[in-house]
């Protein structure tokens, strides 16, 4: 039997012909099999499932899917595949019936096809009792479902899902990962895109993409096979910050190496361990994202310089106090009676499914949302009453990193320090240590909008300390962002902290938990849980099996 | 077939559910209908009227009367240019008509009879009508002159007015039908505009396009429903005017029906083509608010005169296909049907519509790119 993929030197520009959306690809998926396709953002995933399923023409190259050229035979192509875009690709303003219907109706299946992959879809999914609902009033993980089973309408042999997982809670996540397995062992064989690197390891097969090239095709355990041996971990310590810099500053031949916890997780370059490293390491089952590091040539390991010049001055040991803050639209609740304390020099996350509640939290704290009820105090001051004095002590970084796109480097430096209140002397001065310190010098002239995403993060941190401020506001400062740039944002991060800065982040990237003195759980309007990331997990567990098995202990019918 | 149906059946579920859709179908019609006819006044009763005599009135006693007599303008009489130039400036008066020493001699006498007539130009319209009132008294008031053989002689003048068509001279008789034309313009581009985007940023198009619905089956489906919620909305701006606001419906309804539709056909090719191009709903209703509607309001005839436009202008309305439906939809109300222009200006739709569908489906991709 053919391959269910054939792709030979696919290549794929748009306008712009200096980025390269898909860079001389050779690929050949066999049957059967559930396969991930694993990259950050921007690393040509979408962009190589639209030209499987036809809807985006080569630059150059062949592809061949079930035997088919998707540009000339895309509609016998489209009776025998199935495709879930991103955002699931439904109707709204539809019920799941509605919708069931009208995919039903598109792919023309008689009446007889319907009743049967109706009764069976609705089982599979477990939405029959809510055929009536419109698909807008659906939770993330419902929508993703209904999404599957459009998808599946007509019998595919082949599916597509583009990114099935963002928006939606771990809960749902494994359980459509069930649902799509119990497919493949009725023979479809099925690509899952996904920028979360920890789901990897669940498929049979990974293609991870970098820059539209294609870096490893083959079993997720192959790949941390590579770096068998060479994975460790320290002992854990009251300061694991001290631990990283210990190690980074060691000279040890290290290919990677980040705060799991208590403990600092690290990757060596050889099997060996270096005699004269003072720190004591066991070693550890590798991840999925250790070799993809370890494949990507490695993480910078010298310590950030950013810090150099912090001084947040003397301030109290309790710098954020959020007393019930509860915020109800209309007759949703948002959040309610959220409460906690971040310590001087802490890294506090906020830990939560996209809807859960983290964002609206966070906004209550900075003084962008009003509290229903509740308090939040800022070193003291009440956020509530004061919300500009409060916000003078905040260096605030937005999802996106919210920069002017198409003002220059420099033009955003000298805007954000104008608005922070810097005059002057100061402010050049100031300036120029960010460029120093973030090495922008050579994109000073650059729009903000056409740099590389690690400068973008760069440039966004810059702006946000400009003012020296004692806490760091960070909302899903790395989504979307590759490891390498993860960990260099981090690593300043980290710097930063060392010096007594206070940092409050929000991410639903359940692994980034990790680098989190304290993470309290969001779920559903509601902290259910704030520990230590260590406090959360019990022993062998994942961050991800921990905040499942919190869930389902908090609330045991949200499993069901 | 089965496909087209699915997708209509699709559209109809969504307008239904949308309550933007159903705001902007019949919502907004009634409030622009309601403005149209009790806000916007294009009404000439008794606009302020200065009347300067330089010469002797014995001589010019008849045109006097014949202003005083007009139930059109109020007139004031000042005694010399400056204090009526003065009211005029104020305010006081809209309009000012200069009578000259020598008027009632040239008229008598036959030669060109100068009568000046400066008017307050703020408000075009009472500036236009004022101005015709005048012309149209001083030339009947030479007229019967004229006829009489003599300026001599004294003899009563009475001003025969005639409007054909609005013989009221009611402006919500004119502006209400023209509003009808704008609506449609407005649901028919603003609607589909939003529709075609939508399903792109929801990501609803690329799953559409890996079905087997082909880019005519998807085109048609928009065209169809939103032509049915169009229709609608015409009915109930139609029956708004006439039975509401009191506009006289003195043509065919069947003729009003089909070229309406014909109508609706190149607004809705508009709306979708621009949508279509967009891919994007807030870029695309601005487009449709600058390509569509204030084109309709401005340059269809429907409130504003062609005629009274500069030539270049005049040309450039042409291309505005509400230019070539306002003709219409004015007649039927207020003549009947006239079927030289019903003829002429529905072939011009039907060629719009026609370019505008086979522009739709060119630029309709079944591929992302």
């Amino acid at each position: 039997m053919e391959n269910v993929v054939a792709i030979k030197h696919l290549n794929k520009t748009f306008q712009n012909p200096d980025i390269v959306a898909i860079d001389d690809l050779n690929l050949e998926l066999p049957h059967g099999e559930v396969v991930g396709l694993v990259g950050p953002d921007g690393a040509g995933k979408t962009t190589l499932i639209r030209l499987l399923l036809g809807l985006l023409k080569p630059s150059g190259g062949d592809i061949a899917v079930l035997g088919l050229n998707p540009l000339t035979q895309t509609h016998q192509l489209h009776q025998i595949i199935g495709y879930m875009p991103q955002k699931f690709g439904l109707y709204e303003d539809l019920s799941i019936a509605e919708n069931m219907d009208l995919y039903a109706d598109l792919k023309e299946l008689t009446p007889e096809e319907r009743r049967q992959q109706f009764d069976w879809l609705l089982k599979f999914t477990g939405l029959a009792p809510f055929v009536k609902r419109l698909a807008g009033r659906l939770s993330g993980g419902m929508k993703q479902k209904l999404g599957l089973g459009c998808t599946l309408l007509g019998n595919p042999r082949f599916l597509l899902l583009d990114e099935p997982g963002v928006g939606v809670d771990p809960i749902s996540r494994r359980e459509l990962m069930k649902m799509v397995y119990s497919l493949r062992d009725k023979g479809i064989t099925v690509l899952w895109s996904t920028s979360y690197l920890d789901e990897a390891e669940k498929f049979d097969r990974v293609l991870l993409l970098n820059d539209g090239k294609l870096i490893f095709n083959g079993n997720p355990k192959e790949l941390t096979g590579r770096i068998a041996g060479r994975v460790f971990q320290t002992a854990d310590t009251a300061n694991p910050r001290q631990t990283l810099r210990r190690l980074m500053q060691s000279k040890a031949p290290l290919t990677d190496a980040v705060i799991y916890g208590q403990s600092v997780r690290t990757v060596l370059q050889k099997d060996i361990l270096p005699a004269a490293l003072d720190v004591a390491l066991r070693p550890i089952t590798p991840r999925f994202e250790d070799a993809v590091i370890d494949i990507l040539g490695g993480s910078p390991m010298q310590p950030s310089e950013i810090a150099e010049q912090i001084d947040v001055g003397n301030i109290p040991d309790i710098v954020i106090n959020a007393d019930n803050l509860t915020k109800k639209y209309g007759d949703f609740t948002a959040a309610q009676n959220i409460s906690f304390k971040i310590r001087r020099g802490e890294i506090f996350g906020l830990l939560g499914p996209n809807g859960a509640g983290k964002s609206t939290t966070f906004k209550m704290l900075c003084g962008l949302a009003k509290p229903t009820a509740g308090q939040g105090y800022i070193l003291g001051t009440d956020m509530i009453k004061n919300p500009e004095k409060a916000r003078a002590f905040l260096g605030y970084m937005a999802q996106k990193f919210s920069l002017f796109s198409t003002l220059s480097v420099m033009q955003n430096l000298k805007f954000f320090s104008g608005i922070y209140g810097l005059r002057g002397h100061k402010r050049e001065n100031r300036i120029r240590q960010m460029i120093d310190i973030f090495e922008l010098g050579p994109y000073l002239k650059q729009p903000a909008g056409n740099l590389p995403l690690g400068f973008k993060q760069r440039l966004a941190l810059a702006c946000a300390i400009m003012h020296n401020p004692p806490i760091l506001f960070l909302d899903e400062p790395t989504s979307g962002v590759d490891p390498l740039t993860r960990r260099e944002f981090w690593n300043h991060i980290n710097s930063m902290v060392e010096k007594g800065v206070t940092v409050m982040v929000t991410t639903h990237f359940m692994d980034e938990a990790e680098y989190c003195d304290r993470i309290a759980l969001i779920y559903q309007g509601q902290a259910i849980k704030i520990g230590t990331p260590d406090e959360l997990k019990k022993q062998g567990e994942t961050m991800e099996d921990a905040f499942i098995r919190l869930i389902n202990e908090y609330q045991p019918e949200a499993a069901a | 077939m089965r496909i087209l149906k699915a997708l209509v059946y699709k559209e109809f579920l969504q307008i239904i559910r949308d309550p933007s859709s159903i705001l902007t179908a019949f919502i907004l019609p009634f409030i622009l209908i309601t403005i149209f006819a009790t806000a916007i006044n294009l009404d000439n009763n008794a606009i302020e009227t200065g009347l300067v005599l330089e010469g002797d009135r014995q001589q010019v006693n008849n045109i006097i009367g014949a202003f005083d007599g007009s139930r059109y303008l109020t007139v004031t009489r000042y005694d010399n240019r400056k204090a009526a130039q003065e009211a005029l400036t104020r305010g006081d008066i809209r309009a000012l008509v200069i009578m000259p020493g020598n008027l009632a001699k040239d008229m008598a006498t036959g030669q060109a009879a100068a009568v000046q007539i400066i008017t307050d130009a703020s408000d075009p319209n009472i500036a236009l009508f004022a101005a015709a009132y005048v012309q149209g008294i001083v030339a009947t008031a030479q007229k019967i002159m004229i006829e009489t053989g003599a300026s001599e002689k004294k003899s009563d003048i009475i001003i025969e007015q005639v409007a054909w068509y609005n013989p009221e001279l009611k402006s919500r008789y004119f502006i209400l039908p023209s509003s009808i034309a704008i609506i449609m313009t407005l649901i028919g581009m603003l609607l589909t505009a939003l529709v075609i985007a939508r399903e792109w940023e929801r990501g609803t198009m690329e799953s559409l396009l890996t079905t087997k619905a082909s880019k005519l089956q998807i085109i048609l489906a928009k065209y169809i429903s939103y032509y049915c919620l169009a229709i609608l909305s015409a009915v109930f701006c139609t029956f708004l005017c006439v039975i509401v606001f009191d506009v006289p419906f003195r043509g065919s309804l069947w003729v009003y029906f089909i070229t309406s539709s014909l109508f609706l056909f190149v607004s809705i090719g508009m709306g979708c083509l621009i949508s279509t191009l967009t891919r994007n709903q807030f870029l695309a209703s601005v487009a449709a608010a600058m390509f569509g509607f204030l084109p309709a309001v401005i340059l269809s005839g429907g409130l504003f005169e062609i005629s009274s436009m500069p030539h270049i202008i005049q040309v450039l309305t042409n291309i505005i296909p509400a230019t070539h439906f306002v003709p219409i939809i004015k007649n039927l109300f207020m003549a009947g049907d006239i079927w030289p222009i019903i003829w002429y200006e529905s072939l011009n739709l039907l060629i719009f519509g026609l370019i505008l569908f086979a522009l739709l489906y060119k630029v309709t991709k079944e591929r992302l790119e």
